[in-house]
């Protein structure tokens, strides 16, 4: 079971949240080009180690962060909410 | 007691009455309280199965029965009396048969010799012929044929009694025929009764022409009745060719009518194995009496003399295709063989046998180098050698050959996808996993077991519905089926509709099936190590080394963690790590990596004879050789290169299973584990060259590699051979996602492996 | 009593949801994940943004709520249901069947917190009554029949009546 940290909520089973995957920066619809579009929708880095991703807190406070976690060794670090500084979580709220 | 029917009037009125297929003519007796019906038989050649046609000039049919299209006039009698059925025949002129016997019977049944017990019927089917002369048999034929044409055609009669007797089959070729047919236990004493009753002595002298001599053509019964058989399961055609004259059926014919000539055959080759031999194959096969009776022993020999010349046969046939594949393949070492002499040789010298591959030398050059030795590394790499003459490989795999998603995989097969890309691949593939054990020479233990793929919602069955229409195109037997047929074929499936998801129909892929992911991996190592393949274990492959422009250059080598390698060419065939591999020379690739789990049950008897897979459930279940369950589900949702097991996946799956079979609630899981899989946002693989000059792709394989690993080892070698993309997997290129091509293949491969 | 499952419905419910800035963010109060009573009104901010006002003086809170700003009312009576667990294995009852940690440390009595239980996405709020362990729990009304199936299934061991 992995327990990933919501900022909101602290720890809780994955299961209780959704994954979105990888969190990479969408570019602007726009102005950028189709094949441009299609490596956002599509391609991934995908590494063994340490990725940004972002979790959809379902089941608790309804909301995104995103999350760095070690896709081999299942830890996780420095959750954020968006639009707020890396660190500036609640933790243990309940 | 007897009832005639009125050969030109009120009998002939009743034929075909209520009777199915206007097969069988049953006139009802005259008085309604005796409930014997009668069967009324025109003229009838020995042992002829065939039809009464509805048309008759004299209240009996010309009869297809006897393939005699002359007029008869005979006005015979049958009668079914319960479990009995015995008949008279007269027939004038009829060529296959002397007609004074004939005319003899006809006069018995105008005596009203009929029998009226059941022993009579007994003995008729079980002694008649043990007389060796061909009369008699020709009796039981005629017997059995009338028998043969009673039952199947009314099987609601309460007069037929079906509960007495015992089903006989008879092997013709491979196919093994049952007969609803209720034959009793013999019993002589009653069988020369009846056959004295019937015949005595008089055979003789008024047929003296039938006595058998060694050639005696028996009547024609059997090889009529195998024709017949080939028409009937093979073209379909309602003509009936004996004696040189041809007859059309006027109806579809059944199975019931194949019967009698086959149980003739089979009750001869069952009882005066030495009496009679079958000669020439279906449908020229004759039935030829030989004289003298052998002893026991003599036909046991016999027997044992014909399986080993068979076993010789095959195997001398096998050596020669193999040996005939091997010349056409051009001037390839062959890989070593194992046979069955082999293994005998080999086990009375006590002798070992030697490593499956080489421990090759480390070289610092190869034409090309394939990273991961699983299936589809290796296929590859035997492709190249075996097809393309490319015999300069060294296939790398950082752990051990068939420890990823080749060892990891449920090892079902199929070919039922949904668009024409995928059909067409897979179906390749399942045509190569057919021959796989042959090819290789290493038995890959295939068992083509019939696929189900469960609907458990109205949408569910549109798909299966679209799927089978798409297969059908394709030329893949696939087709929707019902909950009746999925019980049938898999009665431990609950298909009750009370159930949370109910069973509403399923698609049915009987090619689809298991294999031993273990020796489809050994034999393609084995393959490619004897056309000189070196095959690298725990080497793990560090840096892939290029000149030129990141992510277009063109690939000059691959570090390993024993020693650089210098090579054009390099193929990634991982699962797990592709995009890692992928990355070394900045290529992105669309790809995730999930976990997928699977687990097995404690072994059990056989009882699941079908792969099932539930979509709306993700759970596919098959049970192996050995009997234990193998369970799949679909991929963990969290992306993550751990392969270690959850608690909620076994929960899941344990819940999901008994709801498909609640009666396996008591098995124990033995173990679960987990395997990595590339998903793909269209659910189908990446495969074919990058912008990187000589880094070849063969990944994305998500949770349906296994199944494909002999067609894209096929494919991948053309690809690396030709240089140009084959078109069986150009949808598959990895610019269909920059080009916005993707293949669509969610539909079909969640899930459903 | 070990552990009683009651169905508390119709009982008047509002959600109403507001940005921190808001008068009705303010007029509400209460930190993110903690309950209260207020005369016949138990106020949970159940979410950072969201508020439940539960209980018969529910629908006369919220409408005296200034809703300037950023900041809404739903009457979610009919859409929520509500049911009690009580009794000394209340917290038992609820940890057979979700993940969320019932100690008394981590989930003291005017707690609240969004989990799934049994697959149905709930709202938990600890609301203990005369020292007695209860949970209040919240979700769509559609689940209702096999949520209170399962409940009862889970209460069982405990020799519930419910």
């Amino acid at each position: 079971m992995l327990l990933v940290p919501c900022p909101n909520c602290g720890p809780r089973n994955a299961a209780d949240l959704s994954y979105n995957g990888e969190s990479h920066a969408r570019p602007d619809p726009t102005t950028c080009t189709p094949e441009d579009w299609r490596t956002y929708l599509y391609l991934r880095d995908n590494p063994s180690g340490w990725l940004r991703e972002s979790w959809y807190c379902s089941s608790g406070c309804r909301k995104h962060f995103t999350i760095e976690r070690h896709t081999l060794t299942g830890e996780l670090r420095t959750p954020i909410l968006p639009g707020s500084k890396p660190g500036a979580t609640k933790g243990e709220t309940k | 007691m007897l009832c005639r029917a009125n050969p030109a009037g009120d009998g002939a009125a009743q034929f075909g009455d209520g009777i199915r297929n206007d097969r069988l003519r049953f006139a009802e007796t005259a008085e309604p309280d005796q409930r014997h019906p009668c069967i009324a038989v025109g003229c009838l050649h020995v042992g002829d199965v065939g039809q009464l046609e509805a048309s008759n000039t004299c209240g009996y049919q010309r009869n297809a029965l006897t393939g005699c299209d002359k007029t008869h006039d005979g006005g015979v009698l049958g009668r079914l009396d319960r479990r009995v059925v015995t008949h008279i025949a007269t027939a004038h002129e009829c060529p296959d048969l002397g007609v004074q016997r004939r005319r003899t019977l006809a006069r018995e049944s105008d005596e009203g010799v009929v029998p009226e017990t059941t022993e009579t019927h007994r003995s008729l089917c079980g002694d008649c012929v043990t007389d060796g002369h061909g009369n008699q048999q020709s009796i039981m034929a005629e017997h059995i044929g009338l028998h043969g044409r009673t039952h199947g055609d009314r099987a609601g009669d309460a007069n037929v009694d079906r509960s007495v007797g015992q089903r006989p089959s008879l092997l013709v070729g491979r196919h093994r025929v049952e007969f609803d047919t209720y034959i009793g236990p013999c019993r002589p004493e009653a069988m020369q009764e009846r056959r004295d009753e019937l015949i005595g002595g008089r055979v003789d002298e008024t047929e003296p022409e039938s006595t058998p001599s060694a050639d005696t053509k028996l009547l024609g019964s059997p090889q009529h009745a195998l024709r017949r058989h080939e028409e009937l399961t093979g073209m379909g055609e309602k003509r009936l060719t004996v004696g040189g004259q041809s007859h059309s059926t006027s109806c579809p014919l059944e199975q019931g009518e194949t019967e009698v000539g086959l149980e003739l055959a089979d009750l001869l080759a069952q009882r005066r194995l030495s009496d009679v031999e079958l000669r020439g194959s279906s449908p020229e096969m004759e039935l030829v009496g030989n004289g003298d009776k052998g002893t026991e022993a003599a036909q046991r020999c016999q027997l044992i003399h014909s399986i080993i010349l068979s076993v010789v046969v095959d195997l001398l046939l096998h050596h020669y295709r193999s040996m005939r594949q091997t010349a056409e393949m051009g001037k390839h070492k062959p890989p070593a063989r194992y046979s069955a002499f082999g293994l005998l040789w080999r086990g009375l010298r006590k002798q070992s046998w030697p490593r499956i591959w080489r421990e090759p030398e480390f070289k610092s050059s190869y034409d090309v180098v394939i990273i991961g030795g699983g299936v589809h590394g290796l296929a590859t790499a035997y492709y190249l050698a075996a097809n393309h003459g490319i015999t300069d490989i060294a296939v790398v795999d950082r752990a051990y050959l068939g420890s990823g998603g080749s060892g990891r995989n449920t090892a079902i097969v199929r070919s039922n996808y949904l668009t024409p890309e995928g059909v067409a691949f897979y179906d390749r593939s399942l045509e190569l996993y057919n021959s796989m054990s042959n090819d290789l020479n290493l038995n890959v233990m295939f068992s083509e077991r019939g696929h189900l793929t469960l609907a458990h919602t109205d949408s569910a069955l549109r798909t299966m519905h679209w799927r089978a229409e798409v297969n059908k195109l394709q030329g893949i037997d696939s087709s929707v089926i019902d909950p009746t047929e999925i019980k049938k074929l898999t009665p431990s499936l609950d298909v009750s509709t009370h159930t949370r998801y109910p069973i509403m129909g399923a698609l049915y892929h009987p090619p689809g099936g298991t294999i031993r992911h273990d020796a489809v991996v050994w034999g393609y190592a084995r393959g490619a190590d004897a056309y000189g393949v070196d095959l690298f274990q725990q080497t793990e492959v560090l840096d892939i080394l290029t000149e030129g422009d990141h992510g277009s250059g063109k690939v000059t080598g691959v570090r390993t963690s024993r020693g650089d390698i210098s090579t054009p060419v390099v193929v990634n065939c991982t699962a797990g790590w592709a995009s890692t591999i992928s990355s070394m020379v900045d290529v992105r690739l669309p790809i995730t990596t999930h976990p997928l789990q699977a687990a097995v049950t404690e072994p059990v008897k056989t009882f699941l004879p079908t792969v099932v897979v539930s979509g709306s459930l993700h759970v596919y279940v098959s049970q192996t050789d050995r009997g234990e369950l193998v369970f799949g589900a679909s991929v963990d949702p969290v992306a993550t290169y751990n392969m270690g097991g959850t608690l909620e996946f076994t929960e899941e799956l344990a819940g999901h299973v008994l709801e498909l079979m609640p009666g396996i609630s008591k098995m124990r899981l033995l173990r679960q584990w987990a395997g990595l899989c590339d998903m793909t946002p269209d659910y189908s693989p990446v495969m074919g060259p990058t912008p990187v000059d000589g880094f070849y792709v063969d990944v994305g394989w998500g949770t349906y590699g296994f199944k494909a690993g002999p067609v894209s080892g096929e494919q991948m070698a053309a690809c690396v051979a030709n240089g140009a993309t084959p078109d069986l997997i150009k949808p598959f290129e990895l610019s269909r996602f920059t080009e916005g091509n993707l293949v669509g293949e969610k539909g079909a491969a969640a899930v459903g492996h | 009593m070990a552990s009683s499952v009651s169905h508390l419905d119709p009982m008047p419910k509002v959600s109403i949801r507001a940005a921190d800035d808001t008068v009705a963010a303010q007029a509400l109060g209460l930190a993110f994940g903690s309950a209260e009573q207020r005369d016949d009104t138990l106020v949970v901010r159940i979410r950072p943004d969201e508020w439940i006002l539960l209980g018969t003086g529910a629908l006369a809170l919220a409408a005296e709520l200034d809703l300037s700003g950023y900041a809404s009312t739903v009457d979610i009576t009919h859409a929520r249901h509500v049911i009690r667990v009580t009794g000394t294995h209340a917290a038992d009852t609820l940890a057979k069947l979700c993940s969320a940690d019932f100690d008394e440390a981590m989930t003291p009595n005017g707690a609240a917190w969004g989990n799934s239980i049994a697959g149905v996405t709930c709202d938990i709020v600890r609301d203990d009554h005369g020292g007695e362990r209860s949970y209040l729990l919240l979700f769509d009304g559609s689940f209702v029949a096999y949520f209170l199936g399962v409940l009862e299934d889970a209460a069982g061991e405990f020799s519930s009546d419910s």
